[in-house]
């Protein structure tokens, strides 16, 4: 810890002479449990204790980077270095980036303050709670799946068969009815046969989108095979799949999600893109699976994109599926040029 | 007389077929079971020629049951009686052993051609199984001759790759096919992987011996 020599009438108030502020501000930055970076207005470090240069991976004691431009060692942060290289040049009140990731997995909040003669930044390790609500997001949906897959069953395996039974017995009727009855009574028979198969094929569909069975059964690649085979029956979009890696099976709950993603990007292209094709895709790596959904309908504006971010429930739910794994979830579209979506998860 | 056991655990679901089959004249439906266990018991004490079998069975499987079946009896046949329409239980059934495979909403007339059929040594799939059977067919056909070995790249990734051999960088990529940055480097390491390539000369080796691109 490094400070630089100038006294505090704050300080003065509380201890009697310069040199005992001094000392007692010392132990305040060294030992803070945040990180404490403060920087001049023309951008060169004035103060720095050990944990802002570890949470921010600045790669040097301190000592190292007192008068020294902060942005020269923030290239690996370039969010921060942004707006750090416009704190300089435009007077800036305050700033806040809730979260910075790291590769090797932690996430740091990171704070700045205007001060007299250039910012403070505080940076504080959030990985913890990340960790946390992650687990929780985890579990919540894993609920969810489990009492998805109840419901499914209940109604494939409880209400599918009595319509079953319900629709023989109607043939078994039709066959005795006798040649004479009046036609009116007939037609009526019809229409009742009609509505049977309708509300047994409801059923099915119900069943199937709260949770297909052959996702539990014939894993992820089969399923996703099965949905875009129903899409190329139904709809006229032109729908393909590839897929290439491993036939392993994933875990379950990793299958279901990116199923469920998968779905949900589908369902965006077909009402909403105007595509006429769409690919998706499936790729098993060594240590990750990599899921692509690309159509190449309308697009949409970067403007558009953030609006669907922050309000569009469907791809903010991929965030949170994608979070809750550890993995990540990247769109990359512009107008008129289509849409992709890509997501990797890890696998181990 | 063509004698028939239902398998399914719905009783109200194998009543109703017991009714209606037994009106018909050369069908006679003997029993019926819910499990596994149950059914073995009936087939020792008085082997059938058709088994009706539900593949949703509480904690077992109809499909499971029917290899068991098959290996004792191989004489003997199975219809496969489901609400399922997907293909990986078609397949699966056909593996299996079953002669036939029907989906649970079809009427009892087709039932009766179908327990005919596959006691005369015939196979029976209703109209939905059968265009399933068929997709799969021809999709199997398309792998062989392509040989499935061969890796299949997405029409954007092959634009990449003619692009790689063309020298473009990442980000002229990116600008020619109005894409990120980002996105051209997942989908040029997808290549890598997919083509089990390790560096952008083996991806231009592989664009050349397809025909991707022109050696020239």
């Amino acid at each position: 810890m490094v400070m630089p020599q100038h006294s505090s009438s704050d300080i003065d108030a509380m201890v009697p002479n310069a040199s005992e502020a001094y000392d007692f501000l010392v132990s305040v930055v060294r030992n803070a449990p945040l990180g404490i970076l403060t920087y001049t207005k023309d951008g060169k470090i004035s103060m720095c204790n050990q944990l802002a240069s570890m949470h921010l991976r600045l790669n040097h004691s301190p000592r190292a980077l007192i008068e020294r431009p902060l942005t020269d060692f923030i290239a690996h942060l370039p969010a921060l270095r942004s707006i750090i290289a416009e704190s300089t040049t435009k007077s800036r009140q305050a700033f806040s980036i809730p979260e910075l990731s790291f590769e090797n997995g932690t996430y740091i909040a990171v704070k700045g303050r205007k001060l007299t003669n250039g910012m403070i930044i505080t940076t504080h390790d959030i990985t913890p709670m990340k960790s946390l609500q992650r687990s929780n997001v985890a579990a919540m949906l894993k609920g969810q799946e489990k009492e998805r897959h109840r419901l499914a069953k209940e109604i494939h395996d409880g209400i599918g068969p009595l319509m079953s039974t319900i629709k023989l017995n109607l043939d078994s009727i039709k066959n005795d009815l006798h040649d004479d009855i009046q036609q009116n009574t007939m037609l009526k028979f019809n229409a009742i046969q009609d509505l049977i198969k309708d509300v047994s094929e409801d059923i099915r569909s119900i069943s199937h989108a709260l949770m297909p069975s052959a996702l539990k059964d014939f894993g992820l690649r089969s399923t996703l095979e099965n949905l875009i085979q129903k899409i190329n029956q139904s709809e006229t979009v032109k729908a393909s799949f590839y897929f290439s890696g491993s036939e392993d099976r994933l875990y379950i709950h990793t299958e279901i999600a990116l199923y469920r993603m998968a779905q949900e990007l589908i369902n965006n292209a077909l009402k909403y893109a105007n595509a006429k094709q769409i690919v998706v895709q499936l790729i098993r790596f060594e240590h990750k699976v990599l899921l692509t959904v690309e159509d190449d309908g309308i697009g949409c504006s970067q403007h558009n994109l953030d609006v669907l971010m922050t309000g569009g429930i469907g791809l903010q739910n991929i965030y949170t599926r994608t979070e809750a794994l550890k993995g990540s979830f990247v769109i990359d579209s512009s107008e008129g040029n289509g849409f992709s979506g890509t997501i990797e998860i890890p696998t181990d | 007389m063509i004698k028939v056991i239902v398998v399914d655990d719905h009783k109200v679901f194998s009543d109703g077929i017991i009714s209606i089959l037994n009106e018909v004249d050369d069908i006679h439906v003997v029993s019926s079971a819910s499990n596994a266990m149950e059914l073995t018991h009936l087939l020792a004490k008085d082997p059938v020629d058709v088994i009706l079998m539900d593949i949703s069975l509480g904690k077992e499987s109809g499909l499971d049951i029917t290899k068991t079946v098959k290996e004792m009896y191989p004489e003997m046949k199975v219809l496969i009686l489901s609400m399922h329409a997907e293909r990986g239980y078609i397949v699966k059934a056909i593996e299996c052993g079953a002669n036939g495979y029907l989906l649970k909403e079809i009427g009892g007339d087709e039932m009766v051609i179908a327990i005919r059929a596959v006691y005369n040594g015939g196979t029976y799939y209703s109209q939905q199984v059968s265009s399933i059977i068929m997709n799969q067919f021809a999709a199997f056909q398309k792998d062989r001759t392509r040989g499935v070995s061969d890796v299949q790249l997405t029409p954007r990734e092959k634009e990449v790759l003619i692009l790689i051999t063309k020298e473009y960088t990442n980000q002229e990529i990116a600008n020619e096919l109005f894409i990120s940055i980002r996105t051209v480097d997942t989908h040029r390491r997808n290549l890598l992987e997919k083509l089990s390539a390790k560096n952008t000369v083996g991806l231009v080796k592989y664009a050349i011996k397809t025909g991707l691109v022109d050696p020239g």
